[in-house]
């Protein structure tokens, strides 16, 4: 009797294993949200509309991918937008004010993006501050910086031959999407094929295990501080691009966003546990989600609210399942 | 009279039966030793018993009520974890008395109150701490004594169960602890009894159960048994209690020479190690052996002083030098430090020699996974497969993939920070054995950190002693036992 | 030179008046002439603290339009009239309460404030005015019963005259979306309700609703992307806020500029911009360097012990295609 039982158990133990994992879970969620929205709202599959949900996914996507790196080893960054903000200004300047090629300049904008994110990891790794703390002050030093060299003012003019990577589309899918893609494919081979992936899961796991292990914790981290920070820039740049200016706001909700994308996608935040690929996912319930109100009417007086009901849900869903199979469990036990 | 029993209970956990239809009984006034290797059901059993697990099958008894019934029962039972989990930034007192309902404080909390009714607490305990003294800044024998206070404070429990109680207490706090437990068996307390070390059973113990694989194989009166009976009984076959594991083919060539090395913790060390030979290191816990270990191997800072691998000087404070260079610290702190514990068994075998198994830029998944298969049948790690994650694995079996892992980078140097802690007289027997045969065959120079006596003097060839910072004595093999704890409390000899 | 400083304050007491169109005029502008200017040729130099709300290059405008009054006044009364612009970090009461604190520590001659919350600011700013130095608002109506002169302009006006530039492009029949700006920010609220009130006034127009983006350009442009998703007819589309470029950009995105009229708040430069090329239909702007100056004229007035207007409205710049390239170069102007 009881060794049937066992076998039972096992025989499942593929599905568990799925249940188990938030990814998965989610990713069930979001495809019955785009069931929902289509059969609700006929304008949810309309080409424009999916182009425009997949455009702001993309952005959100990119720097979720990027915070989930940091994620991994149990530290976080709150400066993307403003990095992402500042190098798409002092990229625009180069390109309007100096007047450089704006292909150089794109490049310039990403590696400065780099320059602020290796800045970051050298901070937080020589000082040996808490990532949070740090990057809320280096948020506001990002910040700073750029009100005084634009007076919160936009740069306009943007030349047009560089709009087409924010505005236009490679067939069907716009191209920040594909750029988005092309990220996470990159990512994804990092983690999971290259030694440097695993040391980073390793010093998520624990970091004095790792350093015994003779991994170059700090030097790991503060590669991943410059990676995020340049992924930050790549965003920031691309919305440049689909804006045609460069605006002084850009990014403000990027760093809640995209810690919110990585949890909800099941990466955890204390670091060792996730996939880069469930950012991605967690991005498409946020800027699904945010779509489908407006498609439906909602009041906007309600929008925030209902948002946030629908993200406590979607994260409650895998927890509630659980809970639920541990009661039925009890109950057919004491019958 | 029965206070605590468990009826034919069995608990399954995917793909295994934790426990399988045991029976064991408690009775007051009664000292119950509880032993078996690690993943024998020790710990599951602990669980059902005290109601965070509940059996598939079986009931527990508790003062002959049906306690699957009525959950409120399990209070009855004080249970003391094996790991400290005190508040540290809490004071004494409030440890104490946390949650307050428990232990009969009423309404608001007045901290002048607590400390008043702790300081008789204290006393029957010996525990030399002021009531308000914040619980971080006292011993770590002192945080183990309160912790058993702390389960006996609420008045009406029936049954004391200690997990592995002596882990972090010297000698002198094991028989201050000794003589508590023997007054509260005085009142007329079911105790049990849970340890790896057959001493303090022999010593302290009156019947003793022994587990095996999920199953209660062995019950017994102390006074009738030995301990090649217990060790037959948990094993399951007969060890030779006599059997040596220093190496015999100590090399001529010195392997490493530390000249007048200055750290935090530790003054003017000098001392060499040759090629094939298992060096202990003895002393008292915070004597600085560890913070000497780690700071050769780079982990921690170091102030004055040279160290010479092979003839040539070594980089110190740098772990991914010294580990480049064949030079591996085995921690103590486990869980903490040794192992990667979400990743599974594969990942954590892998991870010190990527580059090996690498073929272009990517990890080949086939040598990995030939490697783990490699390590988990050369050191016997029991397991259902490479992909279980490291943290479910029992001490022991997280220890040997510890070695496998290490190994897998073929080390000249290894450095074994209290190898055995928390592991089962089988398992130990088989990591000696370990020891043994890398230093002799393979010719690996090998320091092992120990507290316990008998490992230090059954498996090294010189021992060298700590007290204080300072090296306190160096012994050849067959050194008497007297000798050596003199050195370690820092009585010249 | 006394006659000089009279000729002085008559005039821009009549500009202001000019300026005001309506408000009171009750002011008896000759009854005090200042004291100072007793003292031969010495007279006393003058300092104003401009607090504003926060750092934030709309309240650059304002210092500039105060800088270009104070060098006026500097010219023709021949004394040192300084500007001292103290910007709190961000928009908080607290931050604010201890600017001007410090500021009436150094004996101003009269501070010009936008309050972040005025009942947060009340009893400090009675204080300072009970140690004599007068207290000018800007950006903000003047709260009832505080006696304070105000200087700033009609936000429901300027939301109305939006719905009277996008009907006047538009017709007086259609679907039109209004995008809400941040709820909690008074004249963002005030604007959006004016925006409903005056298109009220047209039967023949649907309004509905148009998303809200919380100041923010990037949700701005994801809502409106949704909100022309889903109303493929749409004709018209008004906001409260500085976000018009998002909007813009998703109306560009649908290729729908010429079906909808778009009439948007502000004048940031990326809004002309846009404004140039079509897509917004016009906007409006409110004149920060005009809320500047009268700002300092009345603070110098008030010193000299005058009475004052309860109220300056320095009004709303309508801007269209026919007057874009002019605003392009006022805003771009460094």
């Amino acid at each position: 009797m009881s060794k049937e039982n066992t076998k039972q158990k096992s025989g499942n133990a593929f599905v568990s294993a799925l249940k188990k994992s938030n990814m998965t879970a989610m990713a069930a969620i979001l495809i019955v949200m785009i069931i929902i929205a289509s059969v609700i709202s006929p304008y949810f599959l309309d080409i424009y509309n999916l182009q425009s949900v997949l455009r702001d996914l993309a952005f959100i996507g990119i720097i979720g991918i990027a915070q989930s790196l940091l994620l991994l080893v149990g530290e976080l960054d709150l400066s993307v937008g403003k990095i992402a903000c500042l190098s798409g200004i002092l990229s625009g300047m180069l390109m309007v004010n100096v007047g450089i090629n704006p292909w150089m300049a794109l490049i310039i904008g990403l590696f400065l993006g780099f320059l602020f994110g290796f800045i970051n990891g050298i901070i937080i790794t020589r000082l040996r501050l808490n990532s949070m703390v740090a990057t809320i002050g280096m948020q506001g030093v990002y910040g700073g910086i750029n009100l005084v060299i634009t007076k919160g003012k936009a740069v306009t003019g943007i030349p047009a031959d560089i709009q087409f990577l924010g505005k236009k589309a490679l067939g069907p899918i716009p191209i920040p999407f594909v750029i988005c893609i092309i990220v996470l494919v990159l990512v994804l081979f990092m983690i999971k094929k290259t030694k440097t992936g695993r040391y980073i899961y390793a010093i998520g796991n624990s970091k004095e295990a790792a350093k015994i292990l003779g991994i170059k914790v700090d030097r790991i981290r503060v590669m991943i501080y410059s990676v995020v920070g340049l992924l930050s820039a790549l965003a920031g740049l691309l919305y440049v691009c689909r804006l045609g200016s460069a605006q002084t706001a850009i990014g403000e909700d990027w760093p809640m966003n995209s810690i919110a994308a990585s949890v909800i996608g099941g990466i955890s935040l204390t670091g060792g546990v996730g996939n880069p690929a469930g950012a991605l996912i967690g991005a498409a319930v946020i800027t699904i989600i945010q779509n489908i109100i407006v498609l439906f009417g909602v009041n906007s007086y309600w929008q925030s609210a209902v948002s946030g009901i629908v993200v406590v849900l979607a994260i409650s869903f895998s927890s509630i399942s659980n809970i639920v199979r541990e009661n039925r469990q009890k109950r057919i036990k004491l019958n | 009279m029965k206070i605590l029993e468990a009826k034919k209970i069995t608990k399954m956990f995917p793909g295994v039966v934790a426990l399988d239809s045991v029976d064991v009984a408690f009775e007051p006034g009664e000292i119950h030793a509880i032993i078996g290797e690690n993943g024998a059901g020790k710990s599951t059993l602990i669980k059902c018993l005290t109601g965070v697990y509940e059996p598939e099958e079986g009931i527990v008894e508790i003062g002959g009520e049906n306690a699957m019934k009525n959950k409120s029962l399990f209070d009855k039972i004080a249970y003391v974890p094996q790991e400290i989990d005190l508040f540290t930034y809490m004071s004494v007192a409030e440890n104490l008395f946390i949650p307050y309902e428990k232990s009969g404080v009423k309404g608001t909390v007045n901290q002048k109150e607590l400390e008043k009714k702790a300081i008789p607490i204290l006393k029957k305990f010996s525990i030399p701490v002021n009531p308000g003294d914040m619980v971080g800044d006292i011993s770590v024998s002192s945080q183990q004594l309160l912790q058993i206070a702390r389960a006996t404070v609420h008045e009406n429990y029936d049954v004391l169960m200690l997990d592995e109680p002596t882990t972090s207490l010297t000698t002198r706090d094991s028989k201050i602890l000794f003589e508590i437990v023997e007054k509260i068996k005085a009142e007329g307390k079911a105790i049990i009894f849970i340890s790896h070390k057959l001493e303090e059973i022999f010593q302290l113990a009156d019947v003793i159960t022994v587990f095996r694989n999920g199953k209660k194989v062995a019950y017994s009166n102390l006074k009738d048994v030995d301990t090649n009976w217990i060790i037959k009984q948990m094993t399951g076959r007969e060890l030779d209690q006599n059997e040596k594991f220093y190496s015999t083919q100590v090399s001529d060539e010195v392997l490493m020479e530390v000249k007048g090395l200055t750290g935090e913790r530790f003054t003017n060390i000098s001392f060499s190690l040759k090629k094939g030979e298992i060096l202990g290191f003895s002393g008292l816990v915070g004597a600085g052996r560890s913070e000497l270990m780690q700071a050769i191997f780079g982990y921690l800072p170091v102030y004055k002083g040279s160290v010479k691998v092979d003839g040539k000087d070594w980089k110190l404070g740098d772990t991914n030098y010294s580990v480049k260079h064949g030079f591996i610290y085995l921690p103590e702190e486990r869980k903490r430090q040794g192992i990667l514990p979400v990743l599974s068994i594969r990942e954590n075998i892998s991870i010190s020699v990527l580059d090996e198994l690498k073929s272009g830029i990517n990890i080949s998944q086939k040598k990995e996974e030939e490697l783990a298969q490699n390590v988990i049948e050369t050191y016997d790690v029991k397991t259902p497969g490479s992909d279980k994650k490291i943290q479910f694995l029992s001490g022991g079996n997280q220890q040997k993939v510890i070695i496998g892992r290490a190994m897998a980078s073929k080390p000249k140097l290894l450095v074994f920070d209290e190898p055995t802690k928390g592991i089962d007289v089988g398992t130990k027997t088989e990591i000696y054995r370990l020891m043994k045969k890398l230093a002799e065959e393979e010719g690996l120079g090998i320091i092992m950190i120990s507290s316990e006596m008998e490992e230090i003097i059954k498996c090294s060839n010189r021992v060298i002693t700590l007290y204080e910072g300072k090296i306190s004595g160096e012994f050849s093999e067959h050194t008497e036992q007297q000798d050596i704890l003199g050195a370690i409390i820092g009585i010249n000899s | 030179m006394k006659k000089k400083i009279l000729a002085v304050l008559l005039s821009t007491v009549m500009v202001t008046v000019a300026a005001v169109g309506c408000g009171t005029k009750e002011s008896a502008p000759v009854a005090t002439a200042p004291e100072t200017s007793n003292n031969g040729g010495a007279a006393e130099d003058m300092t104003f603290v401009v607090v504003p709300k926060c750092v934030h290059a709309w309240f650059d405008e304002v210092n500039k339009g105060a800088q270009k009054e104070a060098d006026l006044l500097s010219a023709q009364l021949g004394v040192e009239v300084k500007i001292d612009y103290r910007a709190p970090e961000s928009a908080e009461v607290s931050q604010q309460n201890s600017t001007l604190e410090q500021a009436a520590a150094t004996n101003p001659t009269a501070i010009l404030l936008d309050p972040v919350d005025y009942d947060g600011s009340a009893d400090i700013i009675a204080e300072i005015q009970e140690r004599g130095v007068p207290v000018i608002l800007f950006d903000a109506p003047s709260p009832e019963g505080s006696g304070l002169t105000s200087v700033g302009n009609d936000f429901a006006e300027q939301a109305t005259i939006a719905v009277d530039m996008l009907v006047e492009k538009m017709g007086t029949s259609g679907k039109v979306a209004v995008m809400q700006g941040a709820p909690s920010a008074p004249n963002h609220a005030e604007r959006y309700q004016a925006h409903l009130d005056a298109l009220a006034q047209y039967p023949d127009i649907e309004v509905i609703d148009g998303g809200i983006d919380n100041d923010n350009v990037e949700t701005a442009q994801s809502q409106a992307a949704a909100v022309l998703a889903a109303n493929p007819d749409l004709t018209g589309y008004l906001n409260c806020d500085a976000c018009g470029s998002g909007v813009a950009a998703a109306i560009e995105e649908k290729g729908m500029q010429d079906q909808v009229t778009f009439v948007a708040m502000d004048n940031l430069i990326e809004i002309l911009d846009y404004v140039k090329t079509g897509t917004i239909t016009a906007t409006s702007s409110t004149l920060p360097q005009q809320q500047g100056m009268y700002a300092v004229l009345m603070a110098y007035q008030a010193a000299q012990g005058m009475d004052l207007p309860a109220t300056v409205d320095t009004g709303i710049g309508r801007i269209t295609s026919e007057n874009i390239d002019e605003w392009i170069k006022i805003v771009s102007a460094e």
